[in-house]
């Protein structure tokens, strides 16, 4: 009897003996300096969009020694839409797609968003277009020379992104992980062309 | 139990130096890297007693398969993970934000919308502990980015109310935070975002105030000189009853105003606007990105209202300007660069009108390399034609 308590009794012992070494060791493993935990940080796109008014053209100069102003003058002119868009090799293709969609949110109606190879917005055709539009020049004397002027939007985006290490123990040291650049674009299009109201001109016989 | 307490210890270890080996990786994996590397640590998962341990190599063996552009396995490992009630909560919010951003990535707005929803609440309820944002500083800037994150996607969907509720949300985050590097780097931003919404929404008083909370709290902001020229804009084109939408923001609003007076008969609405924007220019110089976009549309307002030889001066000075000087602190230079070589045609043209073909022929020469085709080339070369014959052929004839 009292043999079969003691084996009992070490039975029990050696259980919560290896209970509390395998506690002791989780416990060791959890403080253990693991390295952070990595998550995937997006910073917010950066994305500025101007819109500005700008030469859009120039013809001439038409030699015009009578100086009359002419009627009916027709002039066709194509403002090349672009975009240039590309990707670091290590930005994921969903981040440079993104910053495409965000980009041609600010074109609607303008540009078509041709995503190649599931990340980047490419766009090689002339979309926005102003063909055989008639103008009449403007009546300042001696018009030889036609100029243009159109709304150009202009944007240029780019997005970084960044492997944060989030560490597991509030004790450890937290050091601020860098962005890694992900993603540049940069488009134009062009609207509102008109003819421009350059300066007046009059003859000046008597300068220079 | 010697023999017990050792093999426990070395599984232990062999797990943590499985899981430690995977962080010297490139930051992209090929499939077959990523699958040798899965096949390690599940293998090291195995004897892994550790329950700790277990959910980081779980968590790694996600993070393996996103880097390995496998979205959809990697998706499938941090739901497994986040719905595991026992999963301990650092790695429960890590989780949520990696099924956040695939989601995001994968156009999936909605399952992306709920993951940082619930995110941002458990970031919040933990951060509003005691030292919560001292603890773990990496926190945060998590919860920024989740909110930013959110406020983004509702306004691709043109959901602005949504969108701004998330921008406020961050702007309080910040101001319990005090972190100044987190307050200046997004507080404005998120600023700004808000006042662009409110446009889109057609809130306009909303707009002037928040805008002119920005300018005031913000004055170093890169935008700044950029917001108070649009918010004079905004302000002149709604006291003049002018009919303009502002649906992509404020932006457009400089534009708006040259376009508005150069098809009204009312030119002499103008002289009100000239003086906002005079007033404008003397605060800053041509020599920020807001600074070269103040000065570029004040150019073409005074041009419109033929006031061509103070327009030329406005120009010169920005064109005067080497942009290696002109820094924004954000952007690449190619914005600064396109308004300044617009910015040297604008003035060749105008040059070119008032017959000193000499000097719009030297304004063209300092023009930057464009690629072929660009409409900047073209209309470079096309402009230095004209006022090449024109030298040639007009100046002996003026001069008979």
């Amino acid at each position: 009897m009292t043999y079969r308590l003691g084996i009992s009794c070490l039975v029990v012992l050696c259980m919560c003996s290896v209970a509390s070494v395998r506690e002791r060791i989780q416990t060791r493993a959890n403080s253990r300096q693991l390295p952070p935990i990595e998550t995937f940080l997006l910073e917010p796109a950066e994305l500025e969009n101007a819109v500005l008014w700008v030469p859009a053209a120039k013809s001439g100069p038409d030699i015009n020694n009578g100086c009359e102003l002419r009627k009916n003058y027709s002039y066709s002119a194509i403002l090349p839409a672009g975009v240039a868009h590309t990707k670091t090799p290590s930005c994921p293709r969903g981040v440079a797609k993104l910053l495409a969609q965000e980009t041609a949110s600010y074109h609607r109606g303008t540009l078509p968003l041709t995503i190649l190879d599931g990340w980047q917005w490419e766009y090689s055709y002339n979309s926005c277009q102003f063909e055989s539009v008639s103008y009449d020049l403007p009546a300042y004397g001696g018009s030889w020379e036609g100029a243009w002027e159109a709304i150009l939007t202009h944007s240029q985006g780019s997005i970084d992104f960044q492997w944060a290490q989030i560490p597991s123990s509030s004790n450890a040291n937290h050091e601020q992980t860098a962005s890694v650049h992900g993603s540049d674009v940069e488009v134009t299009t062009f609207s509102a062309m008109r003819t421009r109201d350059g300066y007046p001109k009059r003859r000046q016989f008597d300068k220079r | 139990m010697v023999a017990v307490v050792e093999s426990v210890s070395h599984t232990g270890n062999r797990a943590a130096e499985a899981l430690i080996a995977t962080y010297g990786s490139a930051p992209v994996l090929t499939t077959t890297e990523a699958e040798s590397a899965i096949a390690r640590l599940e293998k090291a998962l195995v004897d892994c007693e550790d329950s700790c341990l277990t959910f980081r190599i779980k968590y790694r063996i996600g993070v393996i398969c996103f880097k390995a552009d496998m979205m959809d396995a990697s998706k499938d490992r941090f739901l497994s993970l986040v719905n595991d009630p026992e999963c301990p909560e650092l790695i429960h919010i890590c989780g949520l934000n990696m099924i956040g951003q695939i989601s995001r990535l994968a156009g999936r707005n909605s399952q992306a919308l709920g993951a940082f929803e619930r995110l941002a609440n458990l970031l919040e309820k933990r951060l509003s502990i005691g030292g919560g944002y001292a603890a773990n500083p990496a926190l945060p800037k998590l919860l920024c980015l989740t909110l930013f994150a959110k406020g983004e996607i509702s306004e691709l969907s043109r959901d602005y109310a949504a969108a701004i509720a998330e921008y406020d949300r961050v702007l309080r985050i910040l101001s319990e935070n005090k972190n100044e590097f987190f307050v200046c780097r997004y507080a404005p931003l998120a600023n700004d975002r808000i006042c662009r919404l409110y446009l889109q929404q057609a809130d306009v008083n909303s707009y002037r105030r928040r805008a002119e909370a920005l300018i005031a709290d913000y004055p170093e902001y890169y935008r700044t000189p950029v917001v108070k020229l649009e918010v004079a804009c905004v302000k002149f084109l709604q006291s003049a009853s002018a009919d303009v939408e502002f649906a992509d923001g404020g932006f457009s609003a400089p534009a708006e105003v040259i376009a508005w007076l150069k098809s009204s008969s009312h030119k002499t609405l103008g002289e009100q606007i000239v003086n906002t924007f005079e007033t404008l220019c003397r605060g800053y110089e041509p020599s920020s990105y807001g600074g070269v976009l103040l000065y570029y549309h004040y150019a073409w307002l005074l041009d419109t209202l033929g006031k061509k030889d103070r327009a030329l001066d406005l120009l010169a000075r920005i064109c005067s300007r080497d942009i290696g000087d002109i820094s924004s602190g954000f952007l690449p230079k190619s914005s600064e660069e396109t308004v300044q070589d617009y910015a040297k045609i604008q003035r060749a043209v105008m040059l070119g009108e008032r017959a000193d073909y000499e000097e719009a022929l030297q304004v063209l020469d300092r023009l930057r390399a464009h690629p072929d085709k660009s409409h900047i080339s073209e209309l470079g070369k096309s402009v230095r034609e004209g006022i090449e014959i024109l030298r040639r052929e007009v100046r002996p004839y003026e001069s008979q």
